[in-house]
C-alpha cells in the first residue's frame, strides 16, 4: 500500500466512524426515546398541533379545515 | 411528551438574527437563477440550431452549457440551499445566529467565486471535468466561503436551546459535513493532484452524483420535513420512519455514483455494488414518500391556498419520482438504452429542478416575509410562477424522457445512420427550448416578486398572501397594525 | 403567548438535565394541544408491515445481485456476467465453431470478392469453390493452395482457369486456415470432412522451403497426405492470474 492509499483509507474510516458515533450518540442521548415529542418539537407554544402557520387569515381558518 | 416550553418570542429574535445572511444568500441565488436560466436557453437553442450565436467564442456550446450547469448548481441551488440551511439550523436549534454579518461576508466570497468561475468558463478556461468545470483558482474561494458557513452552522447547533435534534437537523448535518468532504477530495484528486486512468471517471461520478444526493437532497428533505408539518400544523406521520430514512440515505447514497459508468472500462464489482446500492435507495426514498404522503393525508386541500406547501409538495413528489426513475436507470437493462441520451438529461432536471428548486421556491415563500416583515405582493404572480415552472419542468421531463428513449432504441440499432437519429431528436429539442422559456418566464416573475418583497413594494398587506384569495381584497395599511417582523400569522 | 414560561428554560438546558417541565404551567401548555384532538398516533407510527416486507425483499435481491454480478470483487474482471457458481471459467468458454469462424474469414479476408458469396467464382476468371473437386479432394493439395497460392492453368468442374490465387500462409494462422477450409468443405452443398489445425501445421512444416505459388501440375504430383505428428503434451494452460 502506498502512503496515499493509507491516508485515504484513514479518511474513509474516520468518516464512517463519525457516522457510527453519530448514530450511537443519538441512541445514548435519548434522541429516539420519545418519538411523539420529537415529531412535535418543531411547534412553538403559540402554534400547537392543529394550527396552520403558513398564515391563514383568522376569519378563514374554519373555511379551510 | 416531555414538557418543554417553546416561547414564540424567541422565534422572532431568531428570525431577526438570520435576516442579513439569509437575505444575502437568497438575493444572490435569485440572481444566479435568472443568469443560469438565460445560459440554459442559449445552450438549448444551440442543440437544434447549432449556428445560433456560434461565431462568438464566449457563447459556443462547449462553454455555455457548463456555465449554465455551474451557475444553477453552485449559484442558484447551493446559495438558496445555504440560506435555507442557516435559517433552519437557527430555528431548529432555537438559537440566534451569532455575528450574522460574518455569514453575509461568506455569501459575498461565494459570489466572487461563482462570478470568477462563470467568467472563467465562458472565456475558455473550463477544467473540462463534469460538475467541476470552474477553473482551478475558484475552488479554494468556494471552500473558504463554505468553511465559514459550515463552522457557523455547527456553532449555532452548539448554542442550541432545543434539546431534541429534529430529523431535519440530521439531514442538515449530513449536508454540512458531506459537501466539504466531497468537494475538497474531488478537487484534490481531479484538479490539483490528478489521479490517472479510469479512477478519474470513478471519482468524477462519485462526486457528480453525490453532489445531488448528499448536498442538495438532504437540504431539500430537511426543508420538507420542517415546512410540511409546520404549514399544515400537524406533526409528521411517523418520526420513526423519518429517522430510518435518514440513516438509510447516509448508508446507501454514497455508493451510487459508479452506476454512471455502466458499460465503461471499470471493474465489474464497482458498477454492480453501485447498482445494488441504487436499488437499496428504495428504503430511504420509500420512507420519505410514505411519510410525507401520510402527513399530507386529509390536508391536500391546503395546497390550494398555501404557496409554500404547493411548491414543497410538488417538490417532494418529484423527489419520489426522480428517485424511482434513477433506481431503474441504474440497472444495466434499461441503462443500455438510455445511456448517452436525452433521457438522462430529463432525469437530472427532474432531480435538481423538479425536486430541489421547487422545494427551495417553497422555502423562500415561507421564509422571506418573516425576514422582511413584508408580505408577498401578488398572489396572482405566485400562481404564474407556480404554473409556469410546474408545467415547464413537467413538459421538459415528459418530452426528453420520451425522446431519449426513442433515441436510445435507435442508437442501439446499428443499421440506422447516426445522422438520421440525430435529426429525429430535433423536434424534441425544440420543445425543450420551449419548456425552458416557460420556466425562465416563471423565474423572471419570481425575481420581480422577490425584489418587490425585498424593497417593500406594492401595497402593504396585513395578512399572508395566499393563493385562494384574490388580489383585490388586500387589507390596507390603515386597516390594521402592520405585522411584526417574524411574527407568526 | 407563553413567553412567561421562558425563564428557567435555558438554565436547565445548559446544565444538561432532562427537562421535567416541573414548575411550568402544565395545564396551560396542554390547552392548545388538547384543543384539537390530533391523531394520537402521529409521530410514532411504526413502519407498516408491508413496507418492511418490501424492504426485506429489496435487501435480499440486492444480495443476490451482488453475489451474481460482482466478478468476485476482482480488479481485473470487467464483464459482470460470469458462469454459474462452481463452474470454472474455462469450462464456460464454448468451443469455437470452425464453420462460424470460417464464414467470417471468408467474408473478411477477401475470398468473397473473388469467389463470390455463393461460392460460384466468376465465369472465365475465378474458379468456383462450391462443388469444386479441389475443395472436396485431397486435404494436402487444398492446404497448399491456401498456404502458398495457386497460379497457371487449373481445371475446375471441367472449365480451365488461369489466374492468381493469392497466398494466405503468412496472413492467417493454422487454425484460421483450417476454419475457412472447413467452411468451404461444408457449405454450398459441399460435404467433405473438416480440416484440422494439426494437418495445416503439418502441411506448413512440409512446405516450409516452398515459397512460390503452386501450379496445378505440381499439386497433382502430391499423392500422400501430410503426416500429422502425434499430439505432444500441450503447454500448460495460461497461468491463473
Ligand atoms: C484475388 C482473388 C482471389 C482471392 C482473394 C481468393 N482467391 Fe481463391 N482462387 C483465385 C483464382 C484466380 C484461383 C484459380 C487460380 C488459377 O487459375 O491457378 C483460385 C483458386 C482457389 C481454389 C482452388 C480452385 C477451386 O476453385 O476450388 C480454392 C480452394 C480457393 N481459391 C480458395 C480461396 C479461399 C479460401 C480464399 C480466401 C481465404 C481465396 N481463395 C481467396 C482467386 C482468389
Amino acid at each position: 500500500m502506498t502512503l496515499t492509499e493509507i491516508i485515504w483509507m484513514a479518511c474513509a474510516f474516520i468518516f464512517g466512524g463519525t457516522a457510527v458515533w453519530g448514530l450511537s450518540w443519538s441512541v445514548r442521548a435519548g434522541q429516539l426515546d420519545d418519538l411523539n415529542g420529537a415529531a412535535t418539537s418543531i411547534f412553538d407554544d403559540d402554534e400547537p398541533v392543529g394550527l396552520r402557520t403558513d398564515g391563514f387569515p383568522t376569519g378563514q381558518v374554519e373555511k379551510f379545515r | 411528551m416531555s414538557l418543554v416550553t417553546r416561547p414564540p418570542d424567541r422565534r422572532v429574535s431568531i428570525d431577526a438574527s438570520t435576516r442579513l445572511p439569509v437575505l444575502v444568500f437568497f438575493t444572490s441565488a435569485v440572481f444566479w437563477l435568472v443568469t443560469g436560466s438565460f445560459l440554459a436557453i442559449l445552450a438549448s437553442i444551440k442543440m437544434h440550431t447549432p449556428g445560433f450565436l456560434a461565431s462568438t467564442s464566449w457563447l459556443t456550446f462547449g462553454r455555455v452549457r457548463p456555465a449554465h450547469l455551474n451557475a444553477v448548481a453552485y449559484g442558484w441551488a447551493s446559495m438558496a440551499g445555504i440560506g435555507v440551511l442557516l435559517w433552519l439550523m437557527a430555528r431548529l436549534s432555537r438559537a440566534e445566529l451569532r455575528y450574522p454579518w460574518l455569514l453575509a461576508v461568506a455569501g459575498g466570497i461565494w459570489n466572487v467565486g461563482i462570478l470568477l468561475g462563470i467568467v472563467g468558463i465562458l472565456s475558455g478556461q473550463s477544467s473540462g471535468i463534469e460538475w467541476l468545470e470552474f477553473p482551478p483558482y475558484v475552488p479554494p474561494i468556494l471552500v473558504a466561503a463554505y468553511a465559514i458557513v459550515g463552522v457557523w452552522a455547527v456553532v449555532t447547533f452548539r448554542d442550541r436551546r432545543e434539546k431534541h435534534v429534529y430529523v431535519s437537523q440530521w439531514y442538515l448535518f449530513g449536508a454540512i459535513f458531506w459537501f466539504p468532504w466531497l468537494y475538497t477530495v474531488t478537487n484534490l484528486l481531479m484538479v490539483y493532484q490528478p489521479i490517472t486512468g479510469v479512477t478519474q471517471a470513478s471519482v468524477n461520478w462519485w462526486y457528480g452524483h453525490n453532489a445531488l444526493g448528499l448536498w442538495f437532497t438532504p437540504i431539500g428533505l430537511a426543508a420538507a420535513y420542517y415546512l410540511i408539518p409546520k404549514v399544515i400544523g400537524r406533526p409528521i406521520h411517523s418520526y420513526y420512519l423519518s429517522i430510518l430514512g435518514f440513516w438509510a440515505l447516509a448508508l446507501f447514497y454514497n455508493w451510487n455514483g459508479a452506476h454512471h459508468l455502466i458499460g465503461g472500462p471499470v471493474p465489474a464489482w464497482l458498477v454492480t455494488v453501485s447498482s445494488v446500492a441504487s436499488g437499496m435507495m428504495i428504503i430511504p426514498v420509500g420512507a420519505v414518500a410514505i411519510n410525507h404522503h401520510m402527513t399530507m393525508w386529509g390536508y391536500f386541500h391546503v395546497l390550494k391556498y398555501s404557496p409554500t406547501l404547493r411548491f414543497i409538495v410538488f417538490g417532494s413528489m418529484c423527489y419520489t419520482a426522480v428517485s424511482l426513475q434513477g433506481m431503474s436507470q441504474s440497472f444495466r437493462t434499461l441503462n443500455q438504452v438510455t445511456h448517452f441520451t436525452h433521457y438522462t438529461v430529463a432525469h437530472a432536471h427532474l432531480g435538481l429542478y423538479g425536486f430541489f428548486s421547487m422545494v427551495m421556491f417553497g422555502c423562500i415563500y415561507y421564509i422571506m416575509p418573516r425576514l422582511t416583515g413584508w408580505e408577498w405582493a401578488s398572489s396572482r404572480m405566485i400562481k404564474i410562477h407556480f404554473w409556469t415552472t410546474a408545467l415547464g419542468i413537467g413538459s421538459y421531463w415528459t418530452i426528453l424522457t420520451w425522446g431519449g428513449l426513442m433515441q436510445g432504441i435507435e442508437l442501439n440499432d446499428s443499421d440506422l445512420p447516426f445522422m438520421t437519429i440525430m435529426k429525429r431528436t430535433i423536434p424534441y429539442l425544440w420543445s425543450r427550448t420551449f419548456s425552458g422559456v416557460l420556466m425562465t418566464t416563471g423565474h423572471l416573475v419570481f425575481a420581480a416578486l422577490f425584489a418587490m418583497n425585498l424593497l417593500h413594494l406594492g401595497e402593504r398587506r396585513t395578512e399572508p398572501t395566499l393563493l385562494g384569495d384574490n388580489d383585490d381584497n388586500v387589507a390596507t395599511e390603515s386597516a390594521q397594525a402592520p405585522p411584526v417582523l417574524g411574527s407568526s400569522h | 403567548m407563553s413567553s412567561a414560561n421562558s425563564p428557567g428554560r435555558s438554565e436547565s438546558q445548559f446544565s444538561g438535565q432532562v427537562e421535567t417541565g416541573e414548575g411550568h404551567d402544565v395545564q396551560g401548555l396542554h390547552a392548545p394541544i388538547m384543543r384539537e384532538k390530533a391523531d394520537p398516533r402521529d409521530g410514532f407510527e411504526p413502519i407498516p408491515p408491508w413496507m418492511a416486507g418490501i424492504f426485506g425483499i429489496v435487501v435480499f435481491m440486492g444480495g443476490m445481485y451482488l453475489q451474481r454480478y460482482s466478478g468476485d470483487f476482482r480488479a481485473d474482471i470487467y464483464e459482470e456476467r460470469r458462469p454459474a457458481i462452481g463452474a470454472s471459467a474455462k469450462k464456460d468458454q464454448k468451443p469455437v465453431d470452425p464453420i462460424a469462424v470460417g464464414k467470417r474469414l471468408y467474408a473478411t479476408q477477401g475470398c468473397v470478392s473473388c469467389h463470390q458469396a455463393n461460392g460460384m467464382g466468376q465465369a472465365g476468371a475465378i474458379p468456383p469453390v462450391a462443388k469444386s473437386e479441389w475443395v472436396a479432394g485431397s486435404a494436402a493439395r487444398l492446404s497448399r493452395i491456401l498456404l502458398q497460392g495457386l497460379q497457371g492453368d487449373v481445371k475446375v468442374l471441367d472449365q480451365t482457369y488461369n489466374g492468381n490465387m493469392p497466398a494466405f500462409g503468412t496472413k492467417l494462422k493454422d487454425e484460421q486456415i483450417a476454419a475457412v477450409l472447413t467452411y468451404l468443405r461444408q457449405e454450398w452443398g459441399n460435404q467433405a470432412e473438416a480440416i484440422t489445425t494439426e494437418s495445416i501445421a503439418a502441411a506448413r512444416e512440409a512446405t516450409k522451403d516452398h515459397s512460390n505459388a503452386w501450379n496445378a501440375g505440381e499439386l497433382m504430383a502430391i499423392t500422400s497426405e501430410d503426416k500429422v505428428a502425434a499430439p505432444v503434451e500441450k503447454p500448460a494452460q495460461r497461468a491463473k492470474p
